[in-house]
């Protein structure tokens, strides 16, 4: 008989999944806003479903993209309440971490606005209302305190 | 007595008279699929108290710098009214479903819903005087006016329960709870 190409997952398969990845991927990583971008990365932009081969190679697919959205959800709720000095000092690792030039990146996410796409599908609108303004006030505050370095 | 008493009398009387038209048979069955629709639906009240912390105004204060500092007391200020608007919002919900629920209830109590006529009404006045109070003082100011909507969210999720219970039977609501977020 042939298995069905998604089968369902159980809690337990999920939970060994979201441990993996705070471990493994999550755990290397500096900043929640760093994470969020990881997370959101692995998602289709056309489906909104998760791809993580290598957690879909040891938990299933349907338990990887669960774990993928629940620790998308965890981490989005760590930045969306951090304050806005907090936010800022992430901001800084994570343009930090692209190895980009910094005004570059700053600019970049000013002009596209990026960030409306690291907020996960089951969030409120208020929410992801407050989430982009604060990006969009932590981008201007990154840009004035490079601008000034010795304040 | 004064008229504005008297018209106030009137219009009670008036939508319990027509509450009353529209009530169905006890043995009518029940609109269905509406366990989700008499759920409060908020954004996280813990949200709009950091959304009003006076941490980040401090912090951008410290950047001396008048751009920033702007940018910030106006999205706060939007966020402020997006939420008080949010909250009117689902008020008129919950008020809309309890109307369209009593019209079809077999035992209207007056008392009751009149006490509950009387609670909308002072809760629109109340989201009237925040909302102006916020566009013209700013979201900080009027923090502690804010915080109160915050009361009122209470006064909704009481108002949920209460609308809950005259739409499905007590072992119902303990299943599908009236939340905010």
């Amino acid at each position: 008989m042939q298995m069905a190409v998604m089968r369902t997952s159980s809690a337990r398969e999920i939970d060994a999944a979201v441990d993996d990845l705070q471990n493994r991927t999550l755990g290397e990583l500096t900043a929640d806003l760093t994470r969020l971008v990881y997370l959101s990365s692995t998602r289709d932009y056309n489906t909104g479903e998760y791809q993580h081969a290598g957690l879909a190679d040891r938990y299933g697919t349907a338990a990887a993209q669960k774990a993928l959205a629940r620790c998308h959800d965890a981490v989005f709720q760590g930045v969306v309440e951090a304050g806005l000095r907090d936010l800022v000092g992430q901001l800084k690792v994570y343009i930090a971490s692209t190895g980009a030039e910094q005004e570059k990146v700053l600019d970049a996410w000013r002009r596209l606005q990026a960030y409306r796409v690291l907020v996960p599908a089951g969030c409120d609108d208020w929410s992801a209302d407050y989430f982009v303004s604060n990006v969009k006030i932590a981008l201007e505050a990154v840009r004035v305190e490079t601008a000034a370095p010795e304040r | 007595m004064s008229p504005l008493i008297i018209v106030g009398f009137g219009a009670a009387l008036l939508f319990l008279f027509w509450l009353a038209g529209g009530r169905r048979d006890p043995g009518s069955p029940v609109p269905d699929d509406l366990s989700s629709e008499y759920l409060v639906r908020l954004p996280p009240r813990g949200l709009l108290a950091r959304c009003l912390a006076v941490e980040d105004v401090e912090y951008a204060a410290t950047l001396r710098s008048p751009v920033v500092l702007r940018l910030l007391l106006r999205e706060r200020r939007r966020l402020a009214l997006g939420w008080l608007r949010q909250t009117r919002r689902e008020a008129s919900r919950l008020f809309r479903l309890h109307i369209r629920m009593a019209r079809h209830a077999p035992d209207l109590r007056p008392v009751a819903e009149l006490k509950l006529f009387c609670q909308v009404g002072v809760f629109f006045l109340l989201y009237q005087v925040l909302a102006g109070t916020v566009h013209l003082y700013g979201p900080f100011r009027a923090r502690t006016f804010v915080n109160s909507v915050q009361s009122l969210a209470d006064v909704l999720a009481h108002l949920g329960g209460r609308i809950a219970e005259t739409i499905v039977p007590p072992a119902e609501i303990s299943a599908a709870p009236v939340r905010t977020r």
